[in-house]
């Protein structure tokens, strides 16, 4: 009898163990996955850290990683406003370039679908280039203070949206005939909106478009009874208008610039920047 | 507790900083590889007396004709390149625990009390004048407390009066860090008010630490030590030499703003910089204390030795 007691209480013990044991698995399965947790960056980027690090332990480690993570957060979101504002002119040179290559019609009634087939993408290749170069920068540099990695560095998804919110003046229509008000078309690349048809192909794409497109179908009539001289003045002035118009949306779209309610692409990079050093600083106050 | 205390010179140490054998960072010298703390950096009494400005010490060279103390500028600031300092911002809150003399701490805080003055009288500052009064106050208060810190070591039993002391400087410390978190929560980045605020608000914690010290309450001085490095953190990792710049030159950018950014951005980034070399030199501070408390070294008999330091700037306590 002596013997079963003792057996029951040694093996009471032993599941007692045990079960502390899994209990305290499952608080460090619980615990490990709220660091990862807590390290998540914003919408697209992930930061892990290696798995042989005992950084956390170390107060001096730590300290020189706050020190280092912060210095690169300053130096990178600054190089980022430095790059952007050093690359936006050599983009506007290729777009004058590219304006330049255009026929008079395309330069007056036919700049909506030179905005859609050859700026746009030209533009949208120069986000891709910029948000590719800086945050790869960032990225390796990083690495270089610690092991840690950005993940999932795309290309920001609000580009498109920030594109489809983009609007261009009539270039045309504004140069040739001070038309103003109703002369702010959507630029989009979707084709729902503005469909590519001949000189009158305008008319009838949209309610909104409408008035201008029977406007410009009528300017471009004209045409045929100006000079050449004239013609050559009109289509200078068409493109200076647009290219004032896409500079200062560019500008807009890049930095904000005059309205204060979008968050350009180079506050979008900053912003990956600065969620990647407070996440990583989180993880070291803990 | 002992009373002699041996320091050595930070050349000691530039061999093992130069082959990458030892690494400086804040107030200590450590190991590369294991870690181990080899010697604290500890400022003398010589240091301060050279600096006029906490945010850029150098300045003061040009007022100072003494060939003695210009030959001390120049070692101070070779030792400083040695040791890798990035800004030599680092006069904002000193190498190590404060041991400037009360007498230069009270005639510098006489100078940033009359910075802030004249600049409640700009048009832009108009919000100074409006706390002026406020601000004069407690800037007097600090001043006075520095003159009454002055004749406490000259007292029979001065350990209470540092006590009394230090809570006050407790209390401006929190009074400044208040008016910084302020100043940077507005919409413009206004750096000269900013600047002196920021010197006070050091200025108190720095003094509220030595006077701790000088108690003999170290692990107090250890906790003070360790809640400054959280108030640096907590008020300035979340600005930068951009930010400050975009606030300082507003939201509307205008001719030539390309040129003014990158301007400003030089400016920010020295003021940015000191800060952070003044973070991490309270940050390493604990560990001074806890060398004094291992090695039974007073306080009081600490701070003395280096203010009696006549010759070297910078000297080391190894561990």
């Amino acid at each position: 009898m002596e013997d079963f007691q003792t057996k029951k209480k040694q093996i009471q013990f032993v599941i007692r163990e045990r079960l502390e044991r899994y209990k305290q698995h499952q608080k460090e399965l619980h615990s490990k996955s709220e660091v990862k947790k807590s390290i998540m960056l914003g919408r697209n980027v992930e930061l892990t850290f290696s798995e042989n690090n005992d950084f956390l332990s170390d107060r001096f480690s730590r300290i020189v990683l706050h020190r280092k993570v912060i210095d690169w957060r300053d130096k990178h979101i600054t190089q980022i406003e430095l790059h952007l504002m050093r690359q936006l002119p050599l983009l506007m040179t290729r777009i004058d370039r590219e304006l330049e290559q255009l026929s008079t019609y395309d330069s007056t009634s036919g700049m909506k679908k030179v905005n859609q087939k050859i700026i746009q993408p030209l533009f949208n290749r120069w986000v891709e280039q910029q948000h590719g170069v800086l945050l790869k920068n960032a990225q390796a540099e990083l690495q270089t203070i610690h092991d840690t990695v950005l993940l999932q560095l795309g290309v920001c998804s609000d580009i498109d949206t920030l594109i489809n919110q983009t609007h261009v003046r009539d270039s045309f229509v504004g140069a040739a005939f001070g038309v103003s008000g109703i002369a702010l078309i959507p630029v989009v690349s979707s084709a729902s909106i503005v469909s590519a048809g001949g000189v009158l192909g305008l008319v009838g794409v949209t309610t909104l478009s409408f008035p201008i497109a029977a406007v410009g179908g009528l300017a471009v009539l004209s045409l045929f009874v100006l000079g050449g001289n004239k013609v050559s003045s009109i289509k200078r002035n068409a493109q200076l208008k647009y290219r004032q118009d896409i500079g200062q949306k560019i500008d807009e779209f890049v930095f904000s610039k005059g309205n204060q309610n979008t968050k350009g692409l180079s506050f979008s990079l900053q912003s990956h920047i600065t969620a990647a050093s407070n996440n990583i600083l989180k993880g070291l106050t803990k | 507790m002992i009373d002699s205390i041996a320091f050595s010179i930070p050349s000691k140490f530039i061999s093992g900083i130069a082959d990458g054998s030892l690494v400086r960072f804040g107030g200590i010298i450590k190991e590369a590889g294991g870690g181990q703390i080899v010697a604290h950096l500890q400022e003398t009494g010589v240091v301060q007396n050279l600096m006029g400005n906490a945010f850029s010490p150098l300045t003061s060279i040009s007022s100072i004709g003494a060939n003695f103390q210009l030959n001390n500028i120049t070692k101070m600031v070779e030792t400083l390149q040695i040791l890798n300092f990035a800004s030599l911002g680092v006069g904002l809150v000193g190498l190590g625990i404060n041991a400037v003399g009360f007498k230069v701490m009270s005639d510098r805080l006489v100078e940033v009390k009359s910075e802030l003055m004249s600049l409640s009288e700009k048009v832009e500052f108009r919000f100074l004048e409006l706390e002026a009064r406020h601000l004069r106050e407690h800037q007097s208060r600090v001043i006075s407390l520095t003159g009454e810190a002055a004749l406490t070591s000259s007292l029979a039993s001065p350990q209470s009066e540092w006590l009394r002391i230090s809570n006050a400087f407790s209390e401006e410390a929190g009074f400044y860090k208040g008016e910084v978190e302020y100043l940077l929560s507005l919409r413009d980045f206004r750096s000269e008010a900013f600047k002196p605020l920021v010197e006070l608000f050091s200025f108190c914690n720095i003094v509220r630490i030595r006077t701790l010290i000088s108690a003999e309450e170290l692990s107090t001085a250890k906790k003070a030590a360790l809640a400054t490095a959280d108030d640096y953190c907590s008020m300035f990792d979340p600005i930068s030499p951009l930010a400050l710049s975009k606030k300082s030159l507003g939201n509307n950018p205008n001719f030539n703003y390309e040129i003014k950014l990158k301007s400003s951005l030089e400016k920010n980034k020295r003021t940015i910089d000191s800060i952070r070399d003044a973070q991490e030199a309270i940050s390493t501070v604990p560990e001074l204390i806890d060398t004094l408390v291992r090695k039974d070294i007073s306080g009081a008999a600490f701070l003395k030795k280096l203010e009696e330091e006549k010759v070297e700037p910078i000297v080391c306590l190894e561990t």
